[in-house]
């Protein structure tokens, strides 16, 4: 059934390693080189930035393609709709086989945006079928679209491996229940259920491959399946990105303070198997959903919000890493519980970096001049208007 | 095999010796953990917090706080970060230094980002400068590089490219870009960010800023240029300009290994040629074949440098 062999993506996870080995001087050069060569396998893989560059294209690809189709045939009917759609996808899943059957490609970034593009125009032909024959049009659409999206994502990641898929099969099975018009909470509660079982299989999984392959992958899956749970049942959620001006949305008193309590559970939990287990997936999951959880606290209590919450919470933030960091580097041998503060792999290294050079996408904000309406200063002897005559001190 | 297994096979061939074998172990068996990069997000993002934070509530409270309890909080926080920096440093060094603590970093950000916020309060309450106010953006920008050099901080050197871009009134807008004349002011800033980095370069100033340089630099020309093809007066020039820059930042990625660079020149030009193309194409059927078309050369042009230059196997 899959297209990678288990000794293929395991020797991909080794060099991987190896390579971070010798980058971090745990290895020689030498000594990297030669496993690096006895781990070498026919795959062909690409930089990741060539990678998403050749993923993107090959989705305007796909997409002019498929709509060239629509528009030289002016097709419009449903079921002819449902054929073009169903034929793209078959397309799109041959030139997979063939990428990575004969040109062995992985993780190449051409033959992922075929697989996802697959997904898509597959549950798009599916949900064309039952368009006709559902009362409620767009509900019927959409529910079916993502029946087919989970299934095809799930078979997709079964075939090629692609992490993401199985991701994005989970949240569309989760976003199923939201088209079936009941209250918002039920809707909440089925999809944080769907989640959960996501979780709960991805974990016996995980428990029983361990760290390697295809155990890191079932770790990205129950990551995201707590990610799922959390965003499900948080109410307050969209409070955390102001400028989408959503609100939250109304739902039964047992329903909301439920959903208060789970926000603190579920990021608590999360961050107490990610340290028990050193899973650094989950833990990452955990700490974001930790500070979502900070952020929401006071619009979930209906309490006014502050200017100075932000510098609490950073200084909260700061000083929690600070007192952790100086905690672990005074254990014995500078780590505790096998935690260390200390950079092991180059990596870390290099991620800092990208991000220090990203910043300036951020810090450019704030650089407006101010309002040239200000009250007078207590410095500026009553002065007012702006013309500042008198003004001594 | 497991990771275990693959290193316990190649101990007992001699290709690892046993003390290298036992700390890698350490490391798949997760018996030694690092969280320094957790550590590092979470004081990073708290220091944007606490520093806006900061810029808010001084925004929303000065009055009942008052001018001087907000300028000597401003102030405190300004002096005693720099304060730390300079006792805490080591002789200025025009190699890469490695911080001398793990909060050095962001002490000197946090300070940086509050001189930013008391200058915008002292121009705010005083109108020392008014319509000059823009030579605060110079000043700190110049402060914030040579703080970045002195410390060799590279989250410091980008908020002080990011303020230069302010001075220069380069706003990562689309409105700016597309109607008005900040395009050529972007054009500007790139070539003279770029000059600065190859020039502190070449002098072996702490060398390792310069990709910092090159990443600010390509993005504000290029984006720059193809926006001049999207809204200027003479777009064609424009698109020779942008084809220029961009197969130049191509062929420096390709040369120098830096993808990113070969990425941002094929999507920049890509987009500015497509819109000369639909300018000319009325056609729904020929521009989407003109996607079609020109998509798969650049995929194939793209797994060419890929296969030569870009393996990762």
């Amino acid at each position: 059934m899959r297209r990678y062999t288990a000794e293929e993506e395991q020797r991909v996870r080794m060099q991987a390693h190896v390579g971070d080995w010798t980058r971090a001087g745990l290895l020689a050069p030498e000594q990297g080189a030669a496993l690096e060569a006895e781990l070498r396998t026919d795959l062909k893989r690409t930089n990741d930035l060539l990678r998403a560059a050749l993923a993107l294209f090959t989705t305007v690809i796909v997409a002019a393609s498929v709509l060239l189709v629509f528009v030289s045939f002016d097709i419009r009917d449903h079921l002819a709709n449902a054929v073009t759609l169903a034929v793209a996808a078959a397309a799109c899943i041959g030139f997979v086989e063939y990428l990575v059957g004969t040109l062995r490609l992985y993780r190449y970034g051409v033959e992922e945006a075929l697989a996802v593009a697959s997904i898509l125009l597959v549950a798009a032909s599916a949900a064309e079928i039952v368009r006709p024959l559902a009362s409620a049009p767009v509900d019927r659409w959409w529910m079916a679209w993502l029946a087919t999206a989970s299934a095809a994502g799930f078979a997709v990641y079964r075939r090629y491996g692609l992490v993401y898929a199985l991701v994005g099969a989970t949240l569309a099975a989760a976003l199923i229940p939201v088209q079936f018009s009941l209250s918002n909470a039920v809707e909440r509660l089925l999809a944080a259920a769907i989640f959960g079982a996501a979780f709960a299989a991805a974990r016996l999984a995980c428990l029983r491959h361990g760290d390697d392959y295809p155990g890191d992958d079932y770790a990205t899956l129950q990551a995201a399946a707590v990610a799922g749970a959390y965003f499900t049942l948080n109410v307050h959620i969209a409070d955390a990105i102001p400028w989408l001006g959503i609100g939250a949305p109304s739902v039964p008193g047992w329903f909301y303070w439920s959903s208060y309590a789970a926000t603190w559970l579920i990021p608590a939990a999360g961050l107490m198997l990610a340290i028990r287990e050193k899973d650094r997936s989950l833990l990452t999951v955990g700490i974001a959903l930790a500070l979502c959880t900070l952020v929401t606290n006071k619009p979930y209590l209906g309490w006014r919000r502050d200017t100075w919450d932000p510098m609490i919470l950073g200084a909260l933030l700061a000083g929690g890493a600070v007192a952790l960091r100086r905690w672990l580097a005074s254990g014995p041998d500078g780590q505790r519980g096998g935690f260390t503060a200390a950079r092991i792999l180059a990596r870390d290294r290099d991620i800092l970096s990208a991000l220090a050079t990203a910043s300036v996408a951020w810090h450019g904000r704030g650089h407006e001049p101010p309002p040239h309406d200000a009250p007078p200063s207590d410095f500026a002897g009553g002065r007012s208007g702006g013309a500042g005559g008198g003004a001594g001190y | 095999m497991t990771t275990a297994q693959y290193l316990e096979m190649w101990r007992s061939a001699g290709v690892i010796k046993d003390d290298q074998c036992a700390a890698l172990l350490a490391l798949a068996r997760k018996d030694r953990f690092s969280v320094h990069l957790e550590l590092n997000a979470l004081l990073y993002a708290g220091v944007l917090a606490f520093a806006g934070g900061l810029g808010w509530t001084v925004r929303e409270h000065f009055a009942s706080l008052g001018d001087a309890v907000i300028a000597i909080a401003l102030f405190a926080i300004v002096a005693g970060s720099l304060s730390y920096c300079f006792r805490r440093a080591a002789p200025f060094s025009t190699a890469q230094a490695p911080a001398p603590s793990f909060a050095f970093d962001y002490v000197l950000l946090l300070g940086c980002l509050a001189f930013a916020v008391a200058l915008w309060y002292v121009e705010f309450r005083f109108q020392l400068l008014r319509e000059r106010w823009d030579m605060y953006l110079l000043a700190s920008a110049g402060l914030y590089v040579a703080l970045a050099y002195r410390f060799d901080n590279r989250f410091v050197l980008s908020l002080g490219l990011s303020t230069l871009a302010g001075w220069f009134g380069v706003r990562f807008s689309p409105e700016g870009f597309f109607t008005g004349t900040m395009r050529e002011v972007a054009l500007g800033y790139g070539a003279m960010v770029a000059a600065a980095g190859v020039w502190m370069h070449r002098l072996g100033i702490k060398p390792h800023f310069l990709e910092t340089y090159f990443h600010v630099a390509a993005n504000a020309m290029l984006f720059a240029l193809a926006s001049g093809v999207f809204g200027g007066d003479s777009p064609q020039l424009w698109l020779v300009g942008l084809l220029v820059a961009a197969a130049a930042a191509i062929e420096r990625g390709i040369r120098l290994r830096r993808f990113a660079f070969v990425v941002y020149g094929v999507v920049y030009a890509y987009v500015g040629v497509s819109r000369e193309v639909i300018r000319h194409v009325r056609a729904d059927t020929l521009w989407l074949a003109y996607f079609v078309v020109s998509g798969a050369a650049v995929v194939v042009g793209l797994f060419v440098v890929s296969r030569r230059v870009g393996r990762a196997e």
